[in-house]
């Protein structure tokens, strides 16, 4: 009788039975998902895409990544409002018409969470103003010189660690409509914010020797490539480290036209001759990792910037001061940089892309020291087992020699945007400004330059560049400082047309 | 009494459970065990540089722990920059450091060779790349070290199977047969293995510590290999050069003179590196084979040994100093040292310690240890005095005397008590005006490890030559001496 009565019918195992199975299967299915938002439009995929950046492999372990799940994401700034009350785009991120993310982030669901990542146009995207009332001109591939990455990052951990930030904070800022799945949801309510505050914790330990005041600020525009490198890929001791191999801030450089880039020395101390292979190490800085990259989304831009035509100079020129200058810079510049015609794939000068010595360049030695021979070493690692493993990275002991395709647009100068214009550049160094504004775009046609004198614009501040600063230093590639001021206006107005 | 007749369905699941057990066997053995050919080596540089030399199987560590460890514990090296920061050297582009083989028996995994504690780095100026030699003493690998990391790791809390998996995955994608054979098996095995290791090093810990450059091979052969009883020998010497070695056999191998056949010398130098005895076996058993898939390895080890040439001196050498020097050269020091062989009576003076390590009690537990093998080498001879070195390629030899207790050419040529006590060893420059590697400021602090010459088998006492020539001769010789 009490069996009887205890017995549950048939129907009723089998109907849970198969619920448990749904649930499994829902749960299984949500597991396996690994589907980025796909932009047909190459520019969109440039702007929007994904590069495999979005943590993954598991969801109790994932891999790579640096940006919370898109729902976190969104809310940030609201939740931290007092540590940035100007958004993403006071930091210098660009948000297009009718777009939820800036450019440089993509979309991608992994392990059932709707994550973002960084892409290459997060970097390589700038902004060009013709004067203070112009609408902003947005020319991909160019040096993202607004972008201040570092206060990037360290809002993002300072906030996700911030104890505002909790499943109950975050589920009132989540939209009616459109917010998070039905399994995000869940997974809010058993510890996903718990887990994204100990990923924070891990990263911000990584790097915490190169965040806050502990070193000289990179600053709009700059990034120190290779020291958080150390950290994040291989778990280095920063703080082991000596202390002036942790200043290796550099500006971004530009992403067009890289074809005729192949077999040159690349990066700012020509550590690489091998676009492809510098470009999925660009994309470790961006949260790639070799588990987690999308080799396909990578090729896409790859193939898309192998031929980007430089930006053409957007204003006048005038043609017969810039012929004039060719013939100077033939003698005084040609042999090293090549000429305007790198644009159409042609390599003059017999020293384009060397390294040149530092002691010979003698520009700042910060950022080559940054880069060393047991790095490299590890960075041999990389990518094992495959066909992507890097092999081309090279301690070297100097500056590479850079084709100057799209001149204009790669302000501030030198390898650590340590002089504000052209004209500068060709000034003797005492004569170079020792403290200047970074990150203002409006156009400096005359010295050809973002103007560097605008401390803050409509509650957005600028980066105060000091020279004097460890790191910063604006001494060195003396060439053309020599040259009468007619021949250096007409250099200036040559390199408008690269 | 009857036999039971299994029934049908009996008789179905034990065919299924024995077509389950023998494809289960099949995949353990070839994920824990299957022995693939090591990639085929063109040159035989290549080979001594990455080539197995058969420790896989009992010193081995599985190619993607060993990978990740740096990672994992990083606090257990000496500084930042992961194996590099033992001393351990990459050639441009390569995947694995010189001296470090890869070979999958199951699992990729790998081991120490020749080249480890046998191909040298060295820089002429501080920001110049530096140049790897094969066949140079290793000055700057922390052999010991690099052990010892090894087993502090799988001591670590660390060493578990989550966080090894953990972080393999942020590299490479195992599937899901090897993470759960790694989590039940390799990992633990490895473990196991490290401790094991640890466990029978006792003896190096009783002894001072060898430094970069410098390694205790004859004790590791008696009491790790052959089981000696602990005495109180200490073998701690330097990593010697392997050029001109077929020449200089018939004077006798290693500092102390041990072997006089050179196929000696490398089998016992790979028994010290634990290269296994069935291993031995097999490659000996090649040793005469020519065609290219099955070619011994230590003997293309020793035919590199056969042709490798001393390197020159990257420095300005002064000829007319140098020439002046020879005469000095002939005088003072030709008599023990000239190439064609010299003297090899009497005691310098040096330290006693490292001729010393060799015990007839050693020799008669290798014979016990090789009966029978092909390998056995032809004798030792425990001689009990060093063999005076001929001197080609010098100056990439220090720092001087066998046990590497004098920095620079120009120390040595003072009288002991002139010679610096304390320097540090390791720190790639090389200073041209003393002859030898920098052994003292920042950087050689920062890079390198403190030499004491008072620890026992360090002094630096000994070989009084030459130091009471006159200045003038002394920089003649020292000219002289970098041309050799």
């Amino acid at each position: 009788m009490m069996r009887d009565a205890g017995r549950v019918p048939r129907w009723a195992l089998a109907a849970a039975a198969a619920i448990g199975l749904g649930v499994a299967l829902w749960v299984v299915a949500a597991l396996r998902t690994d589907r980025p938002v796909v932009h047909d439009d190459i520019v969109e995929h440039f702007k929007y895409g994904s590069i495999g950046s979005e943590p993954g492999v598991s969801l109790l372990r994932p891999v790579g990544g640096v940006l919370p799940p898109y729902a976190v994401f969104r809310a940030l700034p609201s939740l931290c409002r007092d540590r940035l009350p100007g958004g993403y785009a006071s930091l210098g991120f660009i948000f297009e018409e009718g777009r939820d993310l800036p450019i440089g982030v993509s979309r991608r669901r992994r392990q059932g969470i709707d994550h973002v990542g960084l892409n290459c146009a997060v970097c390589h995207t700038g902004t060009v103003r013709e004067a203070p009332d112009a609408p902003p001109r947005i020319v991909p591939g160019m040096p993202a010189h607004q972008l201040d990455l570092q206060s990037f990052v360290e809002f993002v951990l300072q906030c996700s660690l911030d104890n505002r930030v909790t499943a109950a904070t975050l589920r009132g800022q989540l939209p009616e409509e459109g917010g998070p799945s039905a399994f995000e949801r869940l997974l809010l309510r058993l510890g996903l914010v718990d887990r994204l505050k100990l990923q924070a914790l891990a990263l911000r330990n990584r790097i915490a020797p190169l965040l806050g005041d502990a070193v000289p600020r990179w600053g709009r525009g700059r990034v120190d490539t290779f020291n958080p490198y150390k950290a994040i890929q291989f778990n280095w001791a920063l703080d082991r480290l000596p202390a002036s191999e942790l200043l290796g801030a550099s500006d971004f450089p530009s992403l067009w036209n890289q074809q005729p880039r192949e077999g040159l020395q690349l990066h700012w101390d020509g550590n690489n001759d091998s676009v492809d292979e510098r470009n999925l190490s660009a994309g470790l800085g961006a949260g790639i990792t070799p588990a987690t990259v999308d080799h396909a989304g990578l090729q896409r831009v790859r193939d898309w910037i192998w031929t980007l035509p430089p930006p053409p100079y957007p204003f006048a020129i005038d043609r017969a001061l810039a012929a004039r200058g060719a013939t100077v810079y033939g003698q005084a510049c040609l042999e090293c940089h090549g000429d305007h015609r790198f644009r159409e794939g042609t390599r003059a000068g017999s020293r384009l892309g060397q390294v040149v010595p530092a002691s010979d360049v003698g520009t700042d030695r910060y950022r080559l020291d940054s880069y060393t021979e047991a790095f490299a070493a590890s960075q041999y690692s990389l990518f094992p087992e495959s066909p992507y493993r890097f092999r081309r990275f090279r301690k070297t002991d100097g500056y590479a020699n850079h084709p100057l395709d799209g001149i204009w647009a790669r302000a501030p100068y030198l390898h650590n945007g340590s002089v504000p214009t052209l004209r500068d550049l060709l000034e003797a160094v005492e004569r170079r400004p020792t403290l200047f504004f970074r990150g203002y775009d409006v156009y400096d046609r005359e010295r050809a330059g973002f103007v560097s004198n605008v401390a803050e614009e409509g509650g957005r501040r600028y980066f105060r560049y000091d020279t004097d600063v460890p790191g910063n230093g604006n001494g060195g590639h003396l060439y053309g400082t020599t040259l009468p001021d007619e021949d250096k206006r007409a250099v200036v107005e040559y390199l408008k047309t690269f | 009494m009857t036999i039971a007749i299994p029934s049908a369905r009996t008789r179905r699941i034990t065919i299924g459970a024995a077509v389950l057990g023998v494809v289960a066997a099949l995949v353990l053995y070839d994920r824990l065990m299957r022995e693939r050919p090591a990639p085929a080596v063109e040159s035989d540089e290549e080979h001594f540089l990455h080539g197995s030399i058969g420790a896989e199987a009992l010193e081995g560590v599985p190619y993607w722990i060993w990978l990740v460890l740096p990672r994992i514990v990083p606090d257990l090296l000496p500084g930042p920059g992961g194996y590099s920061s033992l001393g351990l050297l990459f050639r441009p582009g390569d995947e694995l450091p010189v001296g470090i083989s890869k070979v999958t028996a199951g699992y990729p995994r790998v081991a120490v060779n020749c080249a480890f504690c046998h191909t040298a780095s060295v820089r002429t100026a501080p920001n110049a790349r530096p140049a790897i030699v094969p066949g140079a003493p290793a000055h700057q690998t922390a052999v010991q070290q690099y052990r010892r990391f090894l087993v502090a790791a799988a001591a670590d809390p660390r060493f578990n199977a989550a966080t090894i998996l953990g972080e393999i995955a942020r590299n490479y994608r195992l599937s899901l047969v090897d993470r759960l054979l790694y989590r039940l098996w390799v990992i633990p095995d490895t473990r196991a293995r490290l401790l094991r290791l640890g466990r029978q090093s006792g003896w190096m810990d009783a002894r001072p510590d060898w430094g970069p450059g410098r390694a205790d091979v004859l004790s590791a052969v008696k009491f790790h290999r052959l089981g000696q009883a602990p005495d109180m020998t200490i073998g701690g010497a330097d990593s010697m050069p392997l050029w001109g070695t077929a020449a200089r056999a018939s004077r006798g191998l290693f500092w102390d003179g041990l072997h006089t056949s050179l196929q000696d010398a490398v089998v016992t130098s790979a028994l010290s590196a634990g290269a296994s005895r069935p291993w031995l076996d097999r490659d000996l058993a090649r040793w005469d084979r020519t065609d290219a898939g099955s070619l011994s390895s230590l003997r293309r080890i020793q035919n590199y040994l056969t042709v490798l040439k001393p390197p020159a001196y990257p420095f300005a050498i002064d000829r007319a100093l140098a020439a002046a020097g020879e005469p000095v050269y002939q005088a003072e020091c030709a008599r023990c040292h000239a190439a064609a062989g010299g003297d090899v009576s009497g005691d310098t003076g040096t330290d006693a310690r490292r001729r010393a390590v060799w015990t007839a009690a050693a020799s008669a537990a290798y014979d016990t240890f090789a009966f029978g093998r092909v390998w056995k080498a032809s004798g030792f001879t425990a001689a009990g005095s060093y063999v005076p070195v001929p001197l080609d390629g010098l100056w990439l030899r220090a720092p001087y005397l066998h046990n590497g207790s004098v920095p620079s050419l120009a120390d040595l040529l003072e009288g002991p008590t002139a010679r610096p006590a304390r320097f540090w060893r390791g720190y790639d420059l090389y200073d041209p005006t003393r002859v030898g590697f920098v052994s003292a400021g920042s950087e050689a602090e920062r890079l390198g490890t403190l030499y004491d010459t008072t620890l026992p088998g360090n002094a630096n006492t000994g070989h009084t030559y030459g130091h009471e020539l006159p200045a003038d001769s002394k920089r003649a010789l020292l000219e002289y001496l970098k041309t050799l």
